[in-house]
């Protein structure tokens, strides 16, 4: 049996102090404007994670983005446009383990700060973390697709906006990047 | 009633009757099932995630959202992102979920207090490593499971009563925490209030349910009854812990909550990791024996209450520097009453003649938003008069805040009055934009309009839609700022470019009250404006700014047809705010500009002559 917490040894107040201020920085930094983050942004900067408690709020995500990709073959045709999504049918394990879920995930997360860096525009697109990440991951679905024989001579990826199921829904093209050109290697 | 149904009947009243009684009966939870159970739960959390992440979850290899190659890169060479390098190295990130295995199996089973503290505490440090090495792809489940692991090491490790309780305060008031949280966050925002909400969010594929989206899209009163039971449901369900006797209903509830969410949403891990929170929630609902500490909530009450009473403070310094310490204003008495400030940047050596450039900001755009592009103008030798308009702190509201047509009178009015007889040039960003181009047919000796990412009336209930612009959330951020909560506000990060003089004067007054209060009334009056159709000026030059052309192409296109026959200047290496202090744009806006004068002044000199030549 494991033993029960001893009851000798006075208690630290360096821990009380610790998780006190973790709960009142987590309390702190919950406002519905999102933009009186300052404590969150603050202890981020330090490493310490604060969490979010405002799930789904105030606006929740109504919307997709499908990450499309377009091949280009040495005698210059382009493919139409096909998805690289990740999106997995629900099944009843996922109440438990869900481990697609990770990815598509990062795939939302990487082309929403994508979009905020793009907003930004202080330098070369290229140059920007999440489109190396965004334009590594369709290349390699691509290499996967084509099991790196008979390789396009580049390609070309898009961000598109829906309403998921719901088909009536809106269109938004929200990024085209430029053509990228494949190697061999 | 046959006496088999009565038998039925009674045994049911029984059931229910024990039911009720172990319902709302207050839990009687030892200190010790508490902190095993947590521990318990933390640990099932870490080995789904580890095993997740061994079966092909990771992002970290070649071509993938994480790539550590491509990340390392990009991370500044710090002990911590060597130690990052390390983690994420293929063998060791391997080992490092096969030993959170190891740890997690361990507190699953009976083992002794110093080997649990260890063990919590190696999954808390793991669980941080990969947060730290793989960001991309973890969730507010990742998230609890960590507070859950840390907090279960802390109050375990000196095998201390008062700390023990210390960690299930914490975790007991996080849980209470996240729901009301979460539902005070959905009562700002319109797709909640107005009942849309969970139709909205199942019809996606990555939180939805195609069959659960169907279900509530054809039954709108269904979907409307649910919607608003959640955000309901969040806000009351704290309430439960109040007196302690309803602490079961609340688990169950939040239980059923996080299943429910687990199959139709995919949230699996919601349900495990809250799964984590519930031992405490019991543990401090149960009676007291006389030995539970009660530390934790005074002192996170004393630390918050610390640092709201340094935000007013704060709020008090900055409210009194923007009063008397900036640099006065030029004042001018409008014909509407409303009192003007203006900043004049004056040319060293510039000609008298010249035309002179009044410069309009837009919302919550004060004076020194358009400092650097002043500057630059008369750097070239042209006078620029950059507007203050009423309200904006420290110029005290006026009355044309409630009224568009009241504001872009007041900019003619103000042109006119600093021009004094030489030719104007208006420019307008964001909302001064269209406030310059319907102030243009009144001011004197007009000679052209520019705009800078202008706001289109045609497009302006954009503003509201697609921006943070609600009207609620501007309500609550004033009244935020009127309590004193200032120094949480972020600012864009823009405002990191300008100069520090610069910075402190636009931060004091994106802090301020009264610039939301300003803001909310002239967005509400810029959305009552009325077109004024053929009687707006046609622009000389229209810029866009890097940063919205690359995220908004309908902008982009309007800016063109604004422009017309006119330069149509998109300005890259920078964004909606930073087009005006950013030093290269700012330089390529204000050689534009120039540009722009010299060609419309050399048509006008062309014109006269041509008028001249004509005449008889």
């Amino acid at each position: 049996m494991s033993r029960q917490p001893a009851v000798t040894r006075s208690g630290s107040p360096a821990v009380t102090i610790a998780l006190g201020l973790w709960l009142a920085a987590t309390a702190l930094s919950q406002h519905p404007v999102r933009a009186f983050d300052g404590v969150r942004a603050n202890l981020r900067r330090l490493g310490l994670l604060v969490p979010d408690w405002r799930f789904f709020a105030p606006e929740p995500g109504r919307w997709d983005d499908h990450v499309m990709v377009r091949t280009l073959a040495e005698d210059g045709t382009a493919t139409p446009w096909r998805s690289v999504d990740t999106f997995e049918p629900r099944r009843w394990r996922h109440a438990v383990y869900f481990p697609a879920n990770r990815t598509e995930k990062a795939l939302a997360d990487t082309v929403s700060v994508l979009m905020e860096r793009l907003s930004a525009n202080d330098g070369d697109i290229a140059d920007l973390l999440e489109y190396r990440l965004l334009r590594g991951f369709v290349e390699g679905r691509l290499r996967a697709h084509h099991r790196a024989t008979n390789l396009p001579t580049g390609f070309q990826f898009l961000v598109l906006r829906d309403a998921g199921y719901d088909e009536g829904g809106e269109l938004t093209l929200r990024l085209v990047s430029r053509f990228e050109p494949l190697n061999g290697g | 009633m046959p006496p088999g149904m009565q038998r039925l009947l009674h045994a049911a009243t029984e059931v229910a009757t024990i039911g009720r009684g172990w319902l709302t009966a207050r839990p009687a939870v030892t200190r010790r099932w508490a902190l095993l159970s947590t521990e318990r739960v933390g640990a099932v959390s870490a080995v789904v995630s580890s095993i997740e992440y061994l079966r092909g979850a990771s992002q970290l290899g070649r071509f993938q959202l994480n790539d550590r190659d491509v990340v390392a890169g990009r991370r500044p060479r710090t002990w911590q992102s060597r130690l990052i390098d390390v983690v994420s190295a293929p063998g060791s990130y391997r080992m490092l979920h096969v030993s959170r295995l190891g740890s997690g199996v361990l507190l699953l089973v009976p083992a002794g207090g110093r080997l649990r503290a260890l063990a919590s505490g190696h999954l808390a440090l793991t669980s941080y490593a990969i947060y730290r090495a793989e960001p991309r792809g973890l969730d507010g489940a990742d998230e609890v499971a960590l507070m859950v692991q840390s907090a279960s090491c802390l109050g375990r490790a000196r095998g201390s009563r008062s700390d023990a309780d210390a960690a299930l305060w914490f975790l007991a008031g996080q849980s209470a925490l996240s729901y009301f949280s979460s539902g005070v966050a959905k009562l700002v925002g319109p797709t909640w209030t107005r009942g849309e909400a969970l139709a909205g969010v199942l019809r996606t594929h990555a939180h939805g349910h195609e069959v659960g989206w169907r279900f509530l899209r054809d039954r709108p009163w269904l979907n409307r009854l649910a919607t608003r039971a959640v955000v309901a449901g969040e806000l009351l369900v704290p309430l439960l812990l109040v007196r302690g006797r309803f602490a079961r209903i609340y688990v169950l509830v939040a239980n059923l909550f996080h299943t429910v969410n687990g199959f139709l949403m995919g949230l699996g891990r919601f349900t495990i990791a809250f799964g984590g929170l519930y031992p405490a929630i019991l543990y401090v609902s149960s009676p007291n024996d006389g030995t539970r500490s009660r530390d934790l909530p005074g002192t996170a009450a004393a630390i918050a209450s610390l640092a709201v009473a340094g935000s007013v403070a704060g709020a008090v310094v900055r409210d009194r520097w923007l009063r008397t310490g900036i640099v006065p204003a030029a004042r001018f008495t409008a014909p509407s009453g409303d009192e003007l400030a203006y900043h004049v940047f004056s040319p060293t050596d510039g000609a008298s003649d010249r035309p002179v450039v009044v410069i309009e900001a837009g919302l919550a755009a004060t004076a020194a938003h358009v400092r650097p592009l002043g500057r630059a103008l008369a750097s070239r030798g042209l006078t620029a008069v950059a507007h203050h308009r009423a309200g904006y702190p420290p110029v005290r509201a006026g009355a044309a805040a409630a009224d568009f047509g009241m504001m872009h009178r007041n900019l003619a009015d103000l042109a006119n009055h600093a021009a004094a007889g030489r030719p104007v040039v208006l420019v307008g960003h964001s909302l001064g934009g269209p406030l310059a181009l319907m102030a243009a047919p009144r001011v004197d000796g007009l000679l052209g309009v520019v705009v800078l990412d202008p706001s289109h009336l045609e497009h302006r209930h954009r503003l509201v839609t697609e921006t943070q612009l609600s009207s609620r959330a501007l309500g609550l951020t004033e009244v935020t700022l009127r309590c004193g909560l200032g120094s949480a506000l972020q600012a864009p990060w823009e405002f990191s470019l300008a100069d520090t003089a610069t910075r402190r004067e636009m931060l004091a007054a994106y802090r301020h009250p009264a610039t939301w209060q300003t803001l909310r009334a002239e967005l509400a009056a810029y959305l009552d404006a009325r077109d004024p159709g053929g009687s707006r000026a046609e622009p000389m030059l229209v810029v866009t700014s890097g940063g919205t052309a690359a995220v908004d192409p309908p902008q982009l296109e309007a800016d063109a047809r604004l422009a017309g026959t006119a330069r149509h200047l998109v300005v890259d290496g920078c964004s909606h705010l930073s087009m005006l202090w950013a030093e290269s744009a700012v330089t390529r806006i204000a050689d534009a500009i120039v540009a722009a004068i010299e060609q419309r002044s050399a048509t006008s000199t062309d014109e006269s002559r041509a008028q001249m030549a004509a005449a008889p």
